[in-house]
């Protein structure tokens, strides 16, 4: 078991972390930041303790009495629709001894019922029995004792979250500007977007903010990582960087944006058929703008801060295979210094036929999942930061990264005065501002002060 | 059991037996487009998710919608071919040794062998090594005395996979 900090440690952490913002905007990360027992526990308290975290899709619990285990940093919850109806985020714990009540990761009831007692609660948190409540809790006060729910909990277009910190920011404030962007997928189909079944978890020896920060925008990545894919023919989406369409979305609210993008003109919709795009994205839920931008989209991918990352992508399970395109939710769940359990929701648009939901699923599992031919790659590299930054040497001679791709001198890449949606948005994606966006909101989090959303102070 | 048939079953124990070890040799040797030819060209191969389910919904533990892996001849050969075309995650190779036990060999159709065999599979790379535990449901075609895999359900015994990716088949 991890010893606690000592203050000193915690005064040592602080006073690194209150330069890391500005080495940052100067595109220098210090590398120990991605394996550190007090930092991770400096994480879990201010970052996991106080953001708006992820925790699942509506579709996921479509009937009454449904319910998925989840967590929130290392704090377990069952997210559960009530008999009434109402999505609930309540701690798994029972109010008497604190047993676990959920044993299992999903499934339907009427009522959670701890093993240990007999404790138990209705699927709405409400305690309604308690054996021999007639002769040894007399006076006890039933509606005192429901389970706690997450101080917060609120959904933006079918994403549940929810908070540990009463006093946050609404999640709409806290995505901000940034559903600008999380539209174009979430409302691309009128019908909404649907989970596939459950999701992929697995655990990568590599640090939970390695994912935040590739998803978050490396658009550098994929001409080499994920080279072979090109070479096979899986997929048109992993080429070489700097195509004259391609665009970086930064500081928006906290959060960004890669897009990869056809020529003006040309409909693509990241590669959904036509039979698709035609009968089902009319742009009713999105602006003239939005839809435009959508339409030529060839490759999504963004990161929500802290912890949850997207991708609208076209891939193939096979050269000759037809293939599709899909949408995904992946969470980077905090396991301990350099150690991160990876989730995966493939998303649908809810009316897309279900020939084309299994094919679309293929070509998920083919790509982005553990056995992902692209996802399969990023974890390898991920593993090999976190192995660098746990030593002596990271930390001792503050070694930093190069983060400065797209900081004066370094490439053309400009700010877009024509775009028309929010964020400081570039014309290219030669840049790594997405990045520095992850790690400046990231510092400013564990620095303290600011929870929820972090003006663009343009 | 008549002597004929207690042969047969014999036969049929040793020819799925040394078709499974021949077939770990060449995943553990990574002769992956080797192990190819050992297919049916209308193989249905899937790893589904399992999660954990209440007492009264176990039947759901494996997902019929999800799974770790849902592949055809084209997508294995793919995959296969995508560690000589430059793939990060198996340069070099991982280090592996796929331990069958517990075959159990049933005679499905005269041409066809339904097997169940446990299967515990040690995965190591760089410094880093885990087991995954499982069992195989097989289907294996016979045409001319040869067998062939045509499909392949693997029950892992994980919820959550204990390895940052499963890069070559169970």
């Amino acid at each position: 078991m991890p010893v606690p900090a000592t203050q000193s440690q915690i005064a040592s952490i602080d006073q690194r972390l209150a330069a890391i913002e500005r080495q940052v905007q100067a595109g220098a990360l210090p590398l120990w930041v991605f394996h550190d027992q007090t930092l991770y526990d400096l994480e879990l308290e201010r970052i996991f303790g106080r953001s708006w975290v992820f925790l699942a899709h509506e579709t996921e619990i479509p009937n009454p009495g449904d319910y998925v285990a989840r967590s929130i940093g290392n704090d377990p919850f069952i997210v559960v629709r009530g008999h009434d109806n109402i999505v609930r985020v309540l701690f798994d714990s029972c109010r008497h001894r604190g047993a676990r009540l959920c044993l299992a990761d999903k499934g339907n009831t009427k009522s959670f019922f701890c093993s240990y007692h007999g404790w138990t609660y209705r699927n709405t948190g409400d305690l309604t029995g308690v054996p021999n409540i007639h002769t040894a809790y007399k006076a006890l006060d039933l509606k005192q004792w429901g389970l706690l729910p997450a101080p917060r909990a609120e959904t933006y277009r079918g994403l549940i979250f929810a908070s540990l910190n009463p006093n946050i920011c609404p999640l709409l404030d806290y995505l901000g500007d940034y559903r600008w962007y999380l539209d174009l997928h979430l409302a691309l189909s009128p019908s909404g977007m649907e989970v596939v079944g459950e999701p992929h978890r697995w655990h990568i020896e590599a640090d939970w903010k390695s994912g935040s920060d590739n998803f978050a925008g490396d658009s550098y990545h994929t001409q080499t990582l994920h080279q072979s894919i090109v070479r096979l023919g899986l997929s048109n989406a992993a080429g070489a960087s700097g195509g004259k369409n391609d665009i970086h979305v930064t500081e928006c609210s906290g959060h960004s944006t890669s897009i990869r993008r056809r020529d003006a003109g040309e409909t693509y919709f990241w590669g959904y058929p036509e039979d698709v795009y035609r009968e089902f994205f009319n742009g009713s839920e999105l602006s003239p703008e939005q839809f435009e931008v959508a339409k030529r989209s060839v490759v999504y991918t963004g990161t929500i801060f802290p912890n949850v990352s997207m991708i609208h992508i076209f891939a193939k399970d096979a050269p000759d295979n037809e293939g599709a395109a899909f949408f995904s939710l992946r969470q980077w769940k905090p396991r301990g210094p350099g150690k991160m359990e990876a989730w995966s929701w493939v998303l649908v648009p809810k009316s897309a036929p279900a020939k084309y939901k299994e094919l679309a699923y293929r070509a998920a599992v083919a790509s982005f999942s553990p056995s992902g031919n692209f996802e399969q790659d990023d974890s390898i590299a991920w593993a090999g930061v976190s192995r660098a930054a746990r030593g002596q040497f990271a930390k001792q001679q503050n070694i930093t990264l190069n983060y400065q791709m797209g900081l004066e001198g370094m490439s053309d890449a400009k700010v877009m005065t024509d775009w028309p949606g929010p964020g400081i948005v570039y014309d290219s994606n030669l840049e790594e501002g997405v990045q520095r966006t992850f790690w400046r909101h990231w510092s400013r989090t564990m620095a303290g002060g600011v929870y929820g959303s972090v003006s663009d102070e343009r | 059991m008549s002597a004929d048939d207690f042969a047969l079953q014999i036969r049929d124990q040793f020819l799925v037996e040394q078709f499974l070890f021949q077939e770990a040799e060449l995943l553990d040797d990574f002769r992956l487009l080797d192990w190819l030819s050992l297919l049916d060209r209308e193989i249905d191969y899937r790893i589904p998710v399992r999660s954990t389910r209440p007492q009264d919904e176990l039947d759901k533990s494996f997902s019929a919608t999800t799974f770790h892996m849902i592949e055809h001849f084209g997508s294995l050969e793919a995959r296969m071919k995508r560690f000589g075309a430059g793939g990060w995650s198996e340069f070099p190779p991982s280090r592996t040794r796929r331990n069958l036990s517990n075959i159990r060999v049933g005679r499905a159709a005269s041409d066809r062998l339904s097997v169940k065999s446990n299967l515990l599979y040690f995965w190591a790379r760089d410094e880093q090594s885990v087991i995954v535990s499982a069992e195989r449901h097989d289907e294996l075609r016979e045409t001319d005395g040869l067998l062939k895999l045509a499909r392949r359900v693997v029950l892992v015994d994980h919820t959550t996979l204990p390895l940052p990716n499963l890069s070559v088949v169970l």
